[in-house]
């Protein structure tokens, strides 16, 4: 029987069975977080510093949780903030690759062709690259969690006009990558 | 995908409803089993520190506390020994005045001095020629500001 939300809070409110509570909620949300963080931060070992940062943020927060969101956009908004203030940190410039360095990365998806479904994650992994923080956020959301729009809103708190603006923004700019690689093949 | 997901990229023309949409960031699942461990052990040693320094904070109000009892013992000390020299006998002062004169500051002494001492100061005359043989003896030590303060 899959446990909910609330049972989750009610464990975690109660001092012995605090660990209990914290312990099944990592289990219910570490793989979609670790995705999440996963799609904005794009190495294993910074999405592991990330993860790890925003449970420990969680566990010293969640008894202030008072449940006026909902408990996965609460995590979610944790988890992309936690990624953002990193990326911002480590801030790498991520302008469009230089043509001789997309010479060596079609090189290497080449190699991989191999399978056609691989070809497309290392696509989409290097295209999200390209893009802005936020941005990464929000089409991580919307493709990768399909989130809805009023989800997505509460996570980020921006308007639901702005995201579906930003998302579209998004998916033009991981099109124009895909084709850009396209043609180099 | 969901369809609502689905439709929205069928409207923006975009390829991406082509692709299989799979977990494109495989992790193992001992990955996370580690991931939590490490996550209780940052949290139980964050634990431990704080209730070190929690106390460190006890000790240091005990501290605290301990001085303001001594503080209190001394000024209770302090308050039965002038009690005391209100018993004193008007030779004793005078003796203990006449030894250590020169260590007491005139400040400090006038602090002692009744309204009725200081009317009796200002009542007493002096003589014209004691003042001046003064200025004479002192003339290098008066500051000329408490000269013009005087006049």
């Amino acid at each position: 029987m899959k446990i909910t939300d609330e049972q989750i809070i009610t464990l975690i409110k109660n001092d012995e069975t605090l660990n209990a509570g914290f312990r099944m909620l990592m289990d219910a949300y570490q793989q979609r977080l670790y995705h999440h963080i996963r799609s904005m931060v794009g190495n294993h070992d910074d999405t592991d510093d990330v993860l790890q940062n925003t449970f420990i943020k969680v566990f010293k927060n969640i008894r202030n949780f008072e449940g006026r969101s909902k408990l996965f956009t609460w995590l979610y908004r944790i988890a992309t903030n936690e990624a953002t203030t990193f990326l911002k940190k480590n801030m790498r410039k991520n302008s469009f690759m230089e043509s001789s360095e997309m010479g060596d990365y079609t090189d290497s998806i080449k190699a991989d062709e191999s399978s056609n479904g691989e070809f497309v994650k290392e696509m989409l992994k290097k295209a999200l690259e390209e893009l802005p923080p936020k941005q990464k956020a929000i089409f991580s959301l919307r493709y990768f969690e399909e989130m809805n729009y009023n989800d997505m809103s509460e996570v980020m708190g921006t308007s639901v006009g702005a995201l579906k603006a930003s998302y579209h923004h998004a998916v033009k700019k991981i099109e124009n990558y895909i084709k850009q690689v396209a043609v180099y093949q | 995908m969901k369809e609502e997901i689905y439709k929205e990229l069928e409207n923006l023309d975009s390829a991406l409803t082509k692709y299989k949409k799979d977990d494109i960031y495989n992790t193992s699942g001992k990955y996370f089993d580690e991931m939590q461990k490490s996550v209780l052990n940052k949290l139980e040693k964050e634990e431990k520190s704080s209730k070190i320094v929690s106390f460190g904070i006890n000790k240091w109000m005990m501290g605290i506390a301990a001085s303001l009892v001594i503080l209190v013992a001394a000024i209770f000390a302090i308050n039965q020994s002038s009690a005391s020299s209100d018993q004193l006998a008007n030779n004793e002062i005078i003796e203990y005045l006449s030894i250590y004169v020169d260590d007491i500051d005139e400040t400090d002494f006038a602090r002692y001095l009744t309204e009725e001492d200081f009317s009796l100061a200002e009542e007493t005359t002096i003589n014209p020629d004691d003042i001046e043989k003064y200025l004479e003896e002192n003339i290098d030590d008066i500051n000329e500001e408490d000269l013009q303060q005087l006049f």
